[in-house]
This record gives C-alpha cells, structure tokens and sequence, in this order.
C-alpha cells in the first residue's frame, strides 16, 4: 500500500519536474507577448491562443479538419506499419526473401517519400486514397527495414534453443522473431510516425481541400495568424498522441528489458 | 556477405530489364504513364545537361548541407551535453519533448513569416527538423558510455570538461552521432523537397512540382532519379565515411540503435 | 634487482607461527606511505542508507606490495576509490606521503574491467595519463612504447582495444599505469575476469615490473591465493559494513615463481585466512 502510494507520489513529483520549465517558456511567452516584445501578430501569447483554439473547435471548421487528418493518419500508420512489420519480419528470417525484397526496399528507403507524390497523383490522380498511401509507404518502409534489422540482431542462440525445444514456424515468429525486434520495431514505428506526419501535413498544403495541413496553408495565405495557430495546436496534440502513444506501448510491450 | 550484395544486385538489374522489356519490347504498359527505364535514363542525362536545371540541384544540395551543418553543430553540442549533465537534460529535455511531436514542415508558414526570405526560412526549418534527430541521438550517445571511463579519465589526470569532451564524451558518442547524422541528412532533404514544392522558386521540390503541373512525365521521372540519388548518397555515402572514419567498434552488430527520442 | 621483504630484516625468526600472529598492525617497517584512520564511508539514496565502510585503520608502507583481501560487496573497492580520490565524501582520515617533487601523480588505478578507451589506440591509451599531465607527444609515446615492450604488446601499439583479447587489455591498463609512474598503484582486482592460466602469467610479469619500479601497491582481491602469491601483506575485510579484520604478513621469499614458493607455509597461511574469510563469507551470502 504505502509503496504504491510513494510510487505515485514519485511519479506525480516526477511530471511536475517535467512540466516546470515547458510552463515556464509558456509563461514567458505570455509576458513577452503581452508587453508587445514579442511581435503579438506573429506570436499570440498563449492565452489567447488557447481560447482560439478552443472557439473554432466549437464554432468553426478546426474540428471537422482535425477529423479529417486524424482518419488520415490513423489508415495510413495502420496500413504501413502492419505490412510493415509483417514483410520485415519476413525478409529478416527468409535468407531468399531477403534477397529479393531487400535490394528495393534499400534503393526506395533513403529517397524523400514526397518525391513519389507528383508521380503518384499523375498516375492515380488526385485521391484521397493516394495521399493516405504516400504516408503508409514512408511508414511501410521505415518499418520494415527497421523490423529487418530487429530480426537479424537476435541471438542465434534463442533461435537454436526454440528450434531444439520443437518450436515451428508460428511459435518461432511469436515465441521469438517478434519479441526479440520488438523494440526495433517500435523504433520503427516511431520513425515512420515522425517522417509521416510531415508527409499528411505537406500533402494537405499541397492538394488537398481539408486536414490540418490545408487549414494551415490557407490560414497562412489570409494572414489569419491566430487560426494558424489554432491549426497547429491541434496538430501537436495528434502528433503527441500518436508518437507517444506507440512510445508508451512499446515500453510497455518491452518491459522485460532492462533499463 | 559477397554472394549476397551480388543476388540483390542481380534481382533490381532483373526488374529493370523485365521492365524495359514489358513497356519498350512487348508494350504492356502505356509508355505515356510509366515510360521504359532506358528512356527515363536519356531523359536524366538530358535534363542533367541543362544550366538551369544543374542550378536547381545545387539549390537543393546547398540547403540540404546547410541544414544538415546547423543541425549537427547544435545537435551534437546540445545533446551530448545533455547525456552528460542531467541538470541541463532535467530543464531542456521536457521543451524537446514537448516542441519533438509537431511536424516541422507544418512551422514552415510561420518561419517565413519570421524570417523575410523564403530561402531562409527554409533552410532554418530543416535545420530543425534534423536538430531533433541529430540531439536525440548524440544525447542516447553520451548517456551509453560507461561510467568506468570517465572515472579512469579522473584518475588519470583529466579534469576539465573541455578535456573530457575532447576525450571521452565525443569519441564515446560518436557512432550514436553518424547515425544520427544519417537520419537528419534525410529529414533535412525531405524537409527541404517539401518546402521547395511549397513555398516553390529554385530548387528540385519546386522544378518537380512544375513538371507536374505542366504534366511533364519525363521530367518528373527524371528529377524523382535525380533526388534519389541525393538521397541514396546521403544514405550510403555517411555509412561508408561512418564505418572508415570509427575504426574502433568491433562489428555491425554492435551498431548503434537509431533513436528517434528520449 | 629482487626486492627483499622489509620486515625479513626485522624478525629473522618468524615463520608460518609468526605469520599467524593476530598482530592489528602488522609488523613491517618502512617509513609509511598510507595512512587511513577510522575511515568510513555511508552511500545515501533517497530512500535508504548502505554503510559501506565502517571504521578502516590501515598503514601501508612505502614499496609494499600490500593486498586487501574480503568477499564481494564488502566496500574493498570503496576504499579503493576514496585513495585514489574518486570518491572524495568519506569520513576519517586518510594521509598520503608525498615523497615526490616532480609534481606527478600520487595515485593511478588500474580497473577490474581494463578501463581502456575502445576508441583509442594501444599506445593512446597507454599514454593517456601523460597526455593529461601535458607531456609532449614524442616524449610521451615513447614512454609508453618502453612499456609496452615490457608487457609484450609492442607490435600492438597501433590496435585498437576490440582487437585484443582479456588479458592483452588488462596489460594494456597495467603498462598505463607502470607508465603514469605514480608512487602508489592501486589495482582493483585487475584479473579478477581472466582465465587461470593468463591470471598466473600476468601476476608473475605484475611482479617482475613491480620489482623493478618499487612502487607501493594497494591490490584489491577476493582470491585467497592471489594475494598470498603477491602480497608482503595482506589484509582480511569484514562482510558490510566492510572493516579491517586482521593484517597478516606473508612471509614467503622472493621472487615467487611457480615452484619457489614453499607448499608447507603456502598451505598453512591459505587455511588460516580461509577460516578468517570464511565466517565473513558466510555473512555476505546469508545477507
């Protein structure tokens, strides 16, 4: 009883210290913005930003927008990283699948994923299934070479022992494969939450009528500085939900680990 | 190892021939949509002789290195000193954590309006978006060395932190930091393609999204060449210079793992 | 060349009996080099306090070969740290006689697990402690090359530490040390981690060098033999809070080579500081 409540007394001290100097900027801000040092059209103090935020999620279109990326994201990290993880895990056992996927998978992986996008709109036009693909290959490729890697770093010797312990190829993939790259694969997903959510955003300025991406653009084009801001507040707050969400499972998941 | 890199050399010149072959030869595929690979190659060569376009690569390079340069001088400054100083982590690490989840390019609006020049504004967005990997994995870099080092640098005389930064903290993360490295190079060329398509006036973002408009299918296809090759040279370019240039690690397998944050 | 045991001049007459005596403060002479009094030292953490050492009186004199001899966890490394200075929070008092004037260091360590930079070469790492002292590059590869020859790594100046094996790296760590050329080396079970073969063949070269430098050595260790083989001296630690049980003098002549040491007092002091070990053992395990 009295460990758990220290525990949580800890952890309670633990996020205060973590958001004490994430207020304290914030507070500067306000006062900077306040007494106009800061350029209040271009840096609203917080405040301010907040109740805008909070006004267009009730009135305007924010949350309609928000909505529209948020089902984005949520497809095309679901799409890329489940084929993700299943193709790399596959090329990081099979020596022959290896060499047959890894050469592409290795020449598409390092080219910037918003390359492909003209390409992808001249042959498939402008969809909404096409810029919700552009974000799964970016994830689908990160994933897979990450999951890749994961596989071939485990221990020969674990492989061995489930083999010798009669494990077939399904208690191999769950018994061992998956849970030794688990943390490269949740390395993986990390990464190709980063460089997707970059590719929505820049897809959504580019060609598209709605998502947090278009609101920002066009919010930047009619110098409704505040709205951009609203725009972007609500883009943290997926972006945090996501990248900490996989963040916080993959601890989870991995918590036989050591630190 | 060899024979490996030789079957995955042998499979993509297998795919480029069964290509050329169905598009050029036998005409499966409507050459206007993906036009054969020999032809996109002409295509490249073409374009590649061209001042202007020529002009529109370095565009890209130029901000690519820039930004790559400010990242890692900050990254590595700031990260290293925040594996090595838990104060310094304690205060900036929470704003990292915090600033880490927004997409940069979504900053970039905003960061031209604080800068006045588009070019600059770009670059600076790229710059920060490759700090971020760049930070994060000299900082996971530094945390790593064994506090065994640093006690025998004590021992042995070496007192000021100039000294120990000289010594172990730099040397010691230094494998962490090329793969960061790595990492941002590529964050800073997708930013900067990005930007290019948006904000638009030189570079290869901008020549590829006037090709798309104007529908342009070779150009397109020959400038998408043209950025992969950056992007393989970056990619391939920084494992060849990591692996020669840290000597002192014993193989791949003890690379380090790529970080994305905390 | 050989150096002779200080206190053989003293008592010509003690023998494997002498050696037994429960003398607190053995009976070398020599002027002293070390002196810790009452010294203790009490790791705090937030939530509970650890008392590492309690206590530790202790005189090492100059030249000595003096080992320190308990089992696990019982803060022999601790006081290994508080004389070298690493850690500097401690109770008591500890005194260090600086005979020197040359202005180098006093004490140099020598780690259990080689403490050698993976990303320095050899003969970088050999001559990293003269680099610290700001000794010019020439004058200090060559002190350290004169070094290596003597550990036998001299074709291995320009390999880098993943290319050697256990014990290479740990003569590697010795030649620095031997090359810092400090007035007292500490060495905290420095082949604690090797094979019993390289462990035998790298104490007869640790000897052979500590004969012909005449430093003091403070040698940490939990095997029994080790520091009967090495010692002049050797002290027996309680379990934690680690304190000095009893120092006795090991009377064997020098050198010892395999084969020169004489079985019969071998064997005697081994069954003697094995029943004074072994209660203490016994502490540490049911803890």
């Amino acid at each position: 009883m009295s460990h758990a409540r220290r525990r949580r007394h800890t952890s309670t001290r633990r996020l205060g210290l973590h958001l004490a100097p994430i207020l304290a900027v914030v507070l500067c801000w306000e006062v900077l913005a306040r007494l106009a040092i800061l350029n209040p059209t271009f840096f609203p103090p917080p405040s301010v930003v907040v109740g805008v935020t909070g006004q267009l999620l009730v009135e305007g279109p924010l949350l309609y927008h928000t909505w529209v990326s948020l089902r984005r994201i949520l497809i095309a990290f679901l799409i890329g990283a489940t084929s993700g993880i299943a193709v790399g895990l596959w090329m990081g056992w099979s020596r022959p699948v290896r060499l047959i996927v890894n050469p592409y998978v290795s020449l598409f992986y390092p080219i910037p994923k918003i390359a492909l996008v003209p390409i992808m709109f001249t042959l498939l036009g402008v969809t909404e299934t096409v810029r919700v693909l552009a974000m799964s290959i970016a994830v689908f490729l990160l994933v897979a070479v990450n999951t890749m890697g994961g596989v071939r770093q485990i221990d020969d010797a674990y492989i061995d022992a489930a083999l010798d312990n009669g494990a077939g190829t399904l208690a191999l993939y769950r018994d061992v494969l998956i849970p030794g790259s688990l943390s490269e694969i949740f390395a993986g997903l990390s990464l190709g939450l980063g460089v997707g959510f970059n590719l929505i955003v820049v897809i959504e300025m580019l060609a598209a009528k709605s998502g947090l991406g278009y609101l920002i653009w066009r919010s930047w084009r009619l110098f409704t500085i505040q709205q951009m801001y609203a725009a972007l507040v609500m883009i943290t707050l997926l972006g945090i939900v996501f990248i900490y969400g996989v963040d916080i499972l993959g601890n989870r998941l991995t918590f036989w680990e050591a630190e | 190892m060899h024979t490996d890199r030789r079957y995955q050399m042998l499979s993509l010149v297998a795919a480029v021939l069964a290509w050329q072959l169905a598009v050029g030869v036998f005409g499966v595929i409507d050459p206007g949509v993906l036009p054969p690979p020999a032809t996109i190659f002409e295509r490249t060569l073409a374009l590649l002789g061209e001042q202007s376009f020529l002009g529109h690569v370095s565009a890209t390079i130029e901000r690519t290195l820039l930004a790559s340069v400010l990242a890692t001088v900050f990254g590595v400054s700031v990260g290293v000193l925040m594996g090595w100083n838990d104060t310094v982590k304690a205060l900036l690490g929470p704003l990292f954590s915090a600033v880490y989840p927004i997409p940069v390019i979504a900053l970039l609006p905003l960061v031209v309006l604080v800068f006045s020049t588009d070019s600059n504004a770009l670059v600076f967005t790229a710059a920060l978006g490759g700090f971020f990997v760049v930070m994060w994995n000299a900082m996971n870099g530094a945390r790593q060395i064994r506090q065994l080092y640093f006690d025998v640098a004590t021992d042995n005389g070496a007192t000021s932190p100039i000294t120990i930064f000289r010594e172990i903290l730099l040397p010691g993360s230094l494998p962490a930091i090329f793969v960061g490295l790595r990492l941002a190079m590529n964050t800073a060329l997708l930013i900067v393609i990005s930007a290019e398509l948006l904000a638009g006036g030189r570079g290869l973002g901008y020549y590829l999204w006037v090709s798309y408009q104007t529908y342009s299918l070779g150009d397109i296809y020959a400038t998408l060449v043209v950025i992969a090759a950056i992007g393989v040279g970056i990619t391939y370019g920084l494992r060849w210079l990591g692996d020669r240039l840290i000597t002192w690690t014993p193989a791949e397998t003890e690379r380090p793992a790529e970080h994305t944050f905390r | 060349m050989n150096r002779e045991p200080p206190k053989a001049f003293n008592e010509p007459d003690s023998k494997a009996t002498a050696m037994a005596e429960t003398s607190y403060e053995a009976s070398a002479t020599g002027s002293p080099c070390i002196r810790a009094r009452g010294v203790g030292k009490t790791y705090s953490s937030r939530s509970s306090e650890v008392e590492a050492l309690t206590d530790v009186d202790l005189t090492v004199y100059d030249q000595e070969f003096f080992c320190l001899l308990g089992p696990s966890g019982c803060g022999k490394s601790t006081f290994l740290r508080i004389l070298s200075g690493l850690v500097s929070e401690y109770s008591g008092e500890i005194e260090i006689s600086s005979a020197r004037a040359d202005g180098g260091s006093v004490t140099n360590m020598v780690f259990q697990e080689y403490g050698i930079f993976p990303w320095k070469t050899v003969l970088n790492n050999v001559a990293f402690g003269l680099k610290m002292d700001g000794v010019r590059k020439q004058r200090r590869h060559e002190r350290a090359r004169s070094y290596l020859e003597k550990v036998g790594l001299a074709e291995f100046a320009d390999a880098y530490p993943h290319q050697l094996s256990g014990g290479m790296k740990q003569r590697v760590a010795i030649a620095r040390a031997f090359t810092n050329d400090p007035e007292v080396l500490l060495m905290d079970e420095p082949f604690g981690v090797l094979d019993a073969q390289t462990k035998r063949n790298l104490q007869t070269e640790l000897l052979s060098l500590w004969s012909e430098t005449k430093k003091t050595v403070v040698y940490v260790t939990h095997d029994i033999e080790e520091a009967i083989t090495l010692g002049d001296r050797l002290a027996v630690m309680t379990a934690r809070p680690g304190g000095v049980k009893e120092v006795l003098d090991v009377d064997l002549p020098r050198p010892r080579t395999r084969g020169s040491i004489p079985t019969d007092e071998f064997t005697t002091l081994r069954e003697r500081v094995w029943e004074l070990l072994s209660d203490e053992v016994q502490q540490s395990v049911t803890r």
